[in-house]
């Protein structure tokens, strides 16, 4: 089991490193530690696992679930220990690139929601049961997402190129 | 769908994210997964030693207490009885209790009743500790080619030799056997505990 299991961690490592770099908005660290334990929960349960048809996109969902409990759980600790240091973080993307600049600058949920929506293709409704919340909620995060990004990307339609500015965070992140 | 989300959605599936490298992923998941199932099975075998001695204990209350006392008249073969061997079972922690167990051997003639009276020892030469079987477990008379299993919460050791196990019977008789020499003993929170939770009645004649 052992083996078999292990070549699948090399198969899938890493797509599941760079799903889990756009989850988390280009924090290494956290998508290295997401990855591995994205691995163990599906290691646990490898018995169900490898008989899933489509275990990358089963894969996504658990590291996705995964990142949005540890998302809200380190967003209280922050917020009552040391918000400052999260927002100096935030001000700094660490690539360029005028998509991948604005992506990183978007709060997580709002972020979640554009991941799922556009890698997965999945529904409001579907959207709305992984990340625990009413389509409602999806439906406007999503209005948010794509409204800060156009005014990231300095245009409304034009192909984004440029980066930078900041974006408010929404009080209900 | 606009520009913007046909650039999103070519973005987030093939566009230029980078990627972490993380050379030893594999490894260091198979590595965490061993021990996690190590952690379990140590975690339900601790469970079931705790069922278990709740249920003899609950077995020893609801019981008949007069049935208890041992039969002085079969203890006639306990010079016979044999420990032939002493193992200890390593819990979930480090830091938890061990489990001791004692395998006795029926005598070649004759029966012996193991119960209330009699003293399981650890003996370290320097080092000793010492439980005796209270008048609240249920004896055993163990006959010819029967066994008994007595089994014993061993929660601290204050000294680096592991040590021998003796059992002395009610009649007097003496067995004894060595434990293991890499026997995991249980650390020392300072003052050795030895405690006898039950005889197993697996294979052996009820004295009731």
């Amino acid at each position: 089991m052992d083996a078999e299991f292990a070549d699948f961690v090399s198969a899938k490592q890493n797509g599941l490193l760079r799903y889990a770099m756009l989850l988390t908005g280009g924090d290494t660290h956290t998508a290295a530690d997401l990855t591995q334990e994205t691995f163990l929960r599906l290691g646990r349960r490898w018995r169900q696992v490898r008989d899933v048809e489509h275990q990358d996109a089963y894969a996504r969902r658990t590291m996705t679930r995964l990142w949005w409990s540890r998302s809200k759980r380190d967003r209280r600790e922050l917020l009552r220990s040391e918000p400052k240091e999260r927002a100096v973080e935030d001000a700094e993307p660490a690539w360029t690139s005028g998509l991948w600049s604005a992506l990183q600058q978007l709060p997580p949920r709002q972020r979640a929601v554009v991941v799922l929506r556009y890698y997965e293709d999945c529904s409001e409704r579907e959207i709305a049961r992984i990340l625990g919340c009413r389509p409602g909620t999806v439906k406007s995060q999503a209005s948010r997402a794509m409204a800060s990004l156009r005014r990231l990307l300095g245009a409304t339609g034009s192909a984004p190129g440029g980066a930078g500015g900041s974006v408010e965070r929404s009080a209900h992140e | 769908m606009s520009d913007l989300e046909r650039q999103l959605r070519a973005f987030v599936r093939e566009g230029d994210v980078p990627v972490p490298q993380v050379p030893d992923l594999a490894e260091r998941v198979v590595a965490a997964l061993r021990r996690h199932r190590r952690r379990r099975t140590a975690g339900l075998a601790a469970a079931a030693c705790l069922a278990a001695g709740l249920g003899t204990a609950g077995a020893v209350l609801l019981g008949d207490r007069d049935a208890t006392a041992p039969d002085p008249a079969s203890a006639r073969g306990c010079a016979g009885v044999n420990a032939r061997a002493a193992g200890v079972q390593t819990a979930a922690s480090a830091d938890w209790a061990r489990l001791l167990v004692v395998t006795l051997d029926g005598p070649t003639e004759g029966s012996c009743t193991v119960g209330p009276g009699t003293e399981v020892e650890l003996d370290a030469g320097r080092h000793r500790a010492t439980s005796t079987i209270p008048a609240d477990i249920a004896p055993v008379v163990l006959g010819t080619g029967q066994r008994a299993l007595v089994q014993l919460v061993w929660g601290s050791w204050c000294e680096s030799a592991v040590p021998a196990v003796r059992v002395r019977l009610p009649d007097g008789a003496t067995t004894g056997v060595d434990l293991p020499a890499d026997t995991d003993l249980p650390s020392c929170d300072g003052t050795t505990r030895l405690r006898l939770v039950r005889i197993d009645p697996a294979d052996v004649q009820s004295g009731r």
